[in-house]
């Protein structure tokens, strides 16, 4: 992350190769996102179960607030202000558990269980495997964090932030596609 | 009471609040970082000890290019800040579109375009999705 083994020309390789990595990563990602959204129409067709839609909204703008916090972070570690640094690491996280505690612990709850069908498979498969997602990028975020405090990155070279910030505006991504798919489209069935 | 008159007063609150939301969420941000770092938007409050120039006119002319550097260094930062503001408030303005135009009826076809856009200015603007082909150099 900020090894002072290698030459600035080695390092840019060396960063080329690591975004060049992340992203076919995220292509691997899109392809099993792509097949929960795929099963989604193929499965619930131009209908859809009665959702929270306040709460759908509500989580959605969560999402979006934090990944503009994690934004913020890395805007402040390239111009080398760490406070603001380490206080957006931990205000993306804490938004980040938010979001869980609306979907898991609000959303789960709710009148579709699991076992109801395809419409219980598909919305706790989507939920469920984006839940994993921000739960493992909230982990990330803790494990910047706390390098960051020990004064683990520079302006110069910070990769593990980039990665961790492209991995949650990622997550963020992939949660602008289901929220209209679970939300929004199709008729509600009762 | 109407049942039309309650669900579009419904609507129009749930837009309020998400807008309402979006810019006290970025407004909440840009006085935390001015708490913080005592320089967003400008305005120096914690960080506001500058030293007294010096005497000696080599010094003088020393102190006066870092003061400039520094200028510069914290105009870039706060112009970075706040295009992070905009792109948030970008975000949730086509949020509330997507919103507003499922309870009018909107086609799914629509509400994906609106979709797509959303995640293009993501990949754009935060996940620097450029810098990968035009930028590997550099962070």
């Amino acid at each position: 992350m900020s090894s002072g083994m290698t030459t600035p020309a080695q390092y840019r390789d060396q960063l080329r190769n690591n975004r060049l990595g992340l992203w076919l990563f995220f292509l691997s990602e899109t392809f099993l996102f792509a097949g929960l959204l795929t099963a989604r129409f193929y499965l619930w067709g131009n209908t859809r179960p009665e959702l929270d839609q306040f709460l759908g909204i509500t989580v959605t703008v969560i999402l979006l607030a934090s990944s503009f916090a994690m934004n913020r972070a890395e805007t402040a570690m390239v111009h080398d202000d760490r406070d603001t640094f380490l206080n957006c690491l931990l205000v993306t996280a804490i938004l980040g558990v938010i979001f869980l505690i609306g979907v898991v612990g609000f959303e789960w709850q709710g009148h579709v269980r699991p076992t109801d069908g395809a419409y219980g498979a598909i919305l706790y498969g989507m939920t469920g495997m984006h839940a994993l997602h921000v739960l493992s990028g909230v982990v990330f975020i803790l494990i910047v964090w706390n390098n960051g405090r020990k004064g683990h990155y520079s302006p110069e070279r910070h990769w593990g932030v980039e990665a961790c910030a492209i991995y949650w505006h990622y997550v963020d991504l992939v949660w602008v596609f289901f929220y209209p798919a679970l939300y929004l489209m199709g008729h509600v069935i009762h | 009471m109407n049942v039309s008159i309650l669900y579009l007063g419904s609507a129009i609150t749930v837009v309020a609040l998400v807008i309402g939301g979006g810019i006290t969420l970025a407004l909440t941000f840009y006085v935390l970082s001015i708490l913080v770092s005592g320089q967003a938007g400008g305005v120096s409050t914690l960080a506001s000890t500058v030293a007294a120039p010096p005497e000696d006119p080599m010094a003088l002319s020393l102190w006066k290019q870092e003061q400039e550097i520094s200028t510069a260094s914290r105009m870039r930062r706060n112009t970075a800040y706040r295009g992070g503001v905009m792109v948030l408030l970008w975000l949730v303005l086509l949020t509330v579109v997507e919103f507003v135009a499922n309870l009018v009826g909107a086609s799914t076809t629509s509400l994906f375009i609106i979709a797509i856009i959303k995640a293009a200015v993501i990949a754009q603007y935060f996940m620097h999705l450029s810098s990968v082909w035009f930028d590997g150099g550099s962070h």
